[in-house]
């Protein structure tokens, strides 16, 4: 009787280990992968009608600026992740998002080609996507105005002895220090080396631009009345050495021109065949191309200059 | 079918096994000869009816229901000499009182690894060392790797504890990308994808003995033996039916769960023996970003994993026998940083592993050929916001999948010499993709490798055997072919500036390993040996196949990597000073040659350097390591071990590329100084140990211009069996809470704890 007892034991306790292990095998293999074969709709994306912005093909002038308004929407399954603008099948804008509803403005400056072909896609998590397109076309009645051009000009950085660091648009001239302070209303734009914590910059800037730490003394810009002053692009632009050089009228300034505010006040890490933009502060549209640069306090940098009369 | 014959199988087994029940009980005592304590876990067999238990705090033991009649104890433990007694159970209970004579130390032990034959340690000219079982479970151990953290030499890098995706263990002065064979059962858990081991994927519970050689081992072992080889060797049951089921919690709401079921029956005079496991743990882990740099993005880096595995062998007789194994593992491991999705970026580990063995003598010769398969799915999710605000949500699908077969043969000459030769045969294969959510990108990747060997072994020993040579060659020759990358509406998010479509050509590597080591017994208690031997590790296919954007730049694919090889000079001695201590030397002098390191190609990809491992180094290892064990009495244990490495890059050829010369400096990630100290003691009591690991400050980069600062942690393991069936364990690790930086300056966890509950049947 006892030993019957310890045998049904024994195999109560090995039936209750044998369902242990089999709820546990169930739980552990159960694991089961999404179903993500259903098809949902793509997601919608459309231009938004609105005075202030231009939702279908349009002839806009090379250099003013236009708004798109984007409005794109989910499929109620799979958020939105990625939008994307090309400008003449180039990627003008790629951004990853996360959303259900997308609104988005662009501003853009019309370029110089005849025609851009603007196509703005939006994509979801699933990899879905829709599009929405324009076309931008060149007005070709428009004149484009004169420029001033300097050729080779050499600007000597903060401690040259041979160059002055000023330059005036309206003079021509390279100014030093001294006779800068005393041309300070003509002075427009300046070099200097920042050799600052390893960091080798040669620096093109303005008055303006709170520089006066590399232009110190009695004639020092802190100590100027007139601080004149020019915003450049962040970086150096996508623009041939040709096509700079080729330049007669404002058409390429226009072009690559933006807001004065959302300029820099220094174009920095300057190497030969940088092309920067600029814009002064009234208002003319203007580009300058790095010819050679001799990247110390005592060095020099030539630049070809172009900008609007 | 077969799964349907094995439970078949399996119940029979277990009905045999109730209805073998009878009526008288046989207890009994287990105790040191010398000195009358009472021996705790000890391993008592009835060998006529294969049952097995372990004895008690008070080192007693009882069998239920034996049936009259004349049977035969077998009685082993670890540190003892093994003890047969005959006796005779009669209808009343049944008494025995049996007392065990110690073993010297560590150097009684015997490993098979270092010659695939089986040798006591003390025969074998190196250093090498092996953990058993009891000490094994005396460990505070969350992972297997951390078992290796008491070897010297071996350096276990797993900052963020349980919460780590994966562990690198380096040994003898070579950093990750140089490594180390891990063996699990004598075959290979290495990847040719590359990639660390999936060290989650061997519980601690379940091994029998951890076999480590140090030194390059490609004489034997052919490719990734560089810096040594470490075999992991699993239980294999001797009781009808056994097991047992543990729940265990702790630190940062870690939970978790295991079962282990195993046995082994007679069918018709021959052995069936088979084991059935599974384990699950979770946890939510912590924030690894420290304090000063933490957004709102950065969140706990937790943790879901899980196991089961199953194992079968049959032994057709005393020489002969088959076994197979299979084993599933899957987890997910947060990376730490969430911005919109529920589960944030993650990892995912899916490993199917398959093996099998036979061991059998063929004449004079006995054989043993592995076949093994491991196929791993490694998912990676990612999302995050960068500095200009921008989102970015990317996964990567990558499928390794290796497979071969390892045949030995050990044939004995003459009464003191011995010949091993064999063939190893492998083939590896990757396919990796990657895609971009919040872009267009696609990449895709794949490649194969083949490997080829034959080696050859030669054991003789001379003068009454003081003298022992060993030497050994062996040839690989392996195939690159069929890589290719692919590579569809690139953005800035992967760096490709157009799409790719490209093919490698196949690439050919050979060679020769080479070993020879003379170990000499000046007196019994000194043993002094000398060895030359050399490694190789053939690329990864990661690296010959993969461009993509890594944490140190944008790194290009080199199909035209060679391997890297290392030769190791070596002069040790082997003690026994006293009968209850044993104190090991040894000193080494390693050069390797055409070591991988990354160059600069002087490119810019989105903002970072474009980067390609070559093979441009060579580098200079000068080292030694210490290791001293006392045991006081068989119950207490003292352990230490130092190790130096001076791992310094020698020649840096960078002619051609860009980046700096880093001739002279230290090997990045290497500790110049390791030690480690053990206390392990078991009383009536409770059963404690408390260990303390030292590493010392290295250099985090190649330029060795980021210092890693040294960190000591110090665990501890309380366990003791509360009742005959039920154990208890609290494992403290980091007990100080010293919280340090890791290489990739993220924070560990500090102090973490985990209490242990098991009920042992």
């Amino acid at each position: 009787m006892h030993g019957d007892m310890k045998n049904k034991a024994y195999r109560i306790k090995i039936s209750r280990v044998i369902q242990f292990l089999m709820i546990t095998s169930v739980f552990l293999l159960t694991a089961c992968e999404e179903d993500d074969s259903q098809k949902y709709p793509n997601p919608t994306i459309n231009l938004v009608s609105d005075p202030d912005y231009i939702s279908s093909d349009a002839i806009v002038a090379v250099g003013q600026t236009f708004k798109i308004g984007i409005h794109a929407e989910w499929n109620e399954q799979n958020r939105l992740t990625n939008f994307i603008a090309f400008q003449n099948g180039e990627r003008y804008l790629d951004l990853g998002i996360y959303k259900e509803e997308y609104d988005r403005e662009i501003e853009i400056t019309k370029g110089l080609e005849d025609t851009d072909e603007w196509e703005f896609m939006i994509r979801d998590y699933a990899g879905q996507w829709s599009s929405v397109s324009l076309t931008i076309t060149k007005n070709p009645n428009i004149e484009y105005g004169e420029i001033l051009e300097f050729d080779d000009i050499r600007i000597g950085a903060q401690n040259s002895a041979e160059y002055g660091s000023f330059f005036s648009f309206g003079s021509g001239n390279v100014y030093t220090l001294q006779e800068a302070f005393s041309n300070q209303e003509i002075v427009n734009l300046v070099y200097y080396y920042d050799g600052f914590d390893n960091f080798e910059e040669n620096i093109i800037a303005s008055p303006g631009a709170n520089i006066s730490g590399a232009f110190t003394g009695d004639y020092g810009i802190s100590n100027w009345t007139t601080l004149y002053t020019i915003r450049y692009s962040a970086e150096t632009l996508d623009v041939s050495e040709d096509d700079f050089d080729s330049a007669s009228n404002d058409s390429i300034l226009l072009a690559h021109s933006f807001a004065f505010e959302s300029g820099k006040r220094k174009a920095k890490y300057l190497e030969e065949g940088y092309i920067f933009s600029f814009v002064t502060e009234d208002n003319r549209a203007g580009m300058f191309k790095v010819e050679s640069v001799d990247g110390t306090d005592a060095g020099n940098i030539v630049v070809d200059i172009k900008v609007q009369k | 079918m077969l799964v349907k014959k094995f439970i078949y199988t399996l119940f029979l087994s277990i009905a045999i096994s109730i209805s073998s029940l009878a009526q008288s009980n046989l207890t009994g005592t287990v105790t040191d000869a010398e000195n009358g304590n009472p021996l705790t876990g000890a391993n008592v067999v009835i060998k006529e009816l294969q049952r097995g238990i372990s004895t008690n705090p008070d080192g007693k033991f009882e069998f239920e229901n034996i049936e009259p009649g004349d049977y035969t104890l077998v009685i082993s433990f670890v540190g003892y000499h093994n003890k047969k007694v005959k006796l005779r159970v009669e209808d009343e209970n049944s008494q025995v009182e049996i007392k065990m004579i110690p073993s010297a130390v560590e150097m009684e032990r015997v490993i098979i690894t270092a010659t695939k034959t089986e040798r006591k340690i003390e025969d074998l000219p190196g250093q090498n060392e092996v953990l058993e079982k009891e000490e094994i479970g005396s460990f505070p151990a969350t992972s297997s790797d951390y078992l290796l953290q008491g070897i010297a030499n071996v350096n276990v890098n797993r900052s963020w504890g349980i919460f780590s995706k994966n562990a690198s263990v380096t040994m003898r002065g070579l950093d990750a990308a140089q490594g180390v064979l891990i063996l699990y059962n004598g075959v290979p858990l290495n990847k040719t994808a590359g990639g660390a081991i999936n060290w989650h994927m061997i519980s601690p519970d379940r091994i029998e003995r951890i076999e480590v050689i140090k030194g390059p081992s490609s004489a034997l072992y052919g490719n990734n033996a560089m810096g040594g080889v470490i075999n992991i060797i699993t239980k294999k049951s001797d009781q009808p039916i056994s097991g047992d089921i543990r729940f265990m919690g702790g630190s940062y709401a870690t939970l978790g769960g295991k079962f282990d079921l195993e046995g082994n029956q007679k069918i018709k005079g021959k052995n069936l023996y088979w084991g059935l496991s599974g384990f699950y743990r979770q946890g939510d882990g912590y924030v690894i970003e420290p304090k000063d740099v933490r957004d709102s993005t950065d969140v706990e880096v937790y943790l879901r994993e899980n196991k089961v595995g199953a194992s079968l062998g049959y032994e057709f007789n005393d020489k002969n026998k088959i076994e197979v194994e299979y084993s599933y593992y899957d987890d997910k491991r947060g990376d730490g940083r969430q911005v919109y999705l529920d589960d944030g970026g993650y990892v995912k580990y899916t490993t199917n592993f398959v093996r099998t063995k036979y061991n059998g003598e063929l004449g004079k010769i006995k054989i043993e050929v592995d076949g093994y398969l491991q196929h791993e799915n490694y998912y990676q999710f990612s999302e995050s916001v960068n500095q200009d605000g921008n989102y970015k949500i990317s996964k990567r699908d990558q499928v390794s999948f290796d497979y071969g077969i390892w045949a030995n043969a050990t044939r004995k000459f003459a009464k003191k010499n011995w010949l091993t030769f064999g063939f190893d045969l492998k083939q590896g294969y990757m396919d990796a993709s990657e895609i971009y959510i919040t872009s267009t990108d696609t990449l895709d990747r794949d490649g194969k490798v083949q490997f080829y060997a034959a080696y050859l072994q030669d054991e003789q020993r001379f003068f009454n055997d003081k003298l022992k040579i060993i030497a050994g060659l062996r040839f690989d020759y392996a195939r690159f072919y069929d890589g290719s990358i692919y590579v569809a509406t690139p953005t800035s998010n992967t760096g490709f500036e157009d799409p790719v479509s490209e093919s490698y050509g196949t690439s050919n590597w050979t060679a020769l390993s080479p070993k020879l080591a003379i170990q000499y017994e000046i007196i019994p208690e000194i043993k002094s040996y000398v060895s030359a031997s050399s490694g190789f590790m053939p690329p990864k296919l990661d690296d010959l196949i993969s461009t993509r954007k890594v944490s140190t730049g944008f790194k290009k694919a080199n199909p035209d990597l060679q391997p890297q090889t290392l030769t190791n000079y070596e002069l040790g001695f082997n003690t026994r000073p006293f009968k209850k201590a044993q104190f090991k030397i040894a000193g080494y002098y390693s050069i390797g040659k055409d070591f991988h390191y990354f160059v600069e190609t002087g490119r810019e990809v989105d903002g970072r350097r474009e980067i390609f491992r070559d093979n441009i180094a060579k580098v200079e290892i000068i080292g030694t390591e210490l290791f001293f064990q006392y045991n006081f009495t068989n119950n207490l244990i003292f352990k230490t071990n130092y190790t130096y490495n001076h791992s310094t890059i020698k020649e840096f050829d960078i002619s051609g590329f860009e980046g700096n010369d880093i001739t002279g400096n230290k090997i990045a990630e290497v500790p110049p100084h390791q030690a480690f100290a053990g206390v392990f003691w078991n009383n009536k009591f409770i059963n404690s140990t408390l260990v303390a690991n030292y590493v010392g400050e290295m250099y985090e980069n190649e330029e060795n211009t980021i210092l890693v600062e040294d960190y000591l942690t110090v665990d501890i393991r309380l366990s003791r069996m509360l009742t005959k069936k039920i154990f208890f364990a609290l494992d403290i690790q980091n007990i100080f809470d010293n919280v340090y930086i890791d290489k990739k300056e993220r924070l560990s966890p500090g102090r973490f704890i985990l209490v242990e509950l098991a009920y042992k049947f």
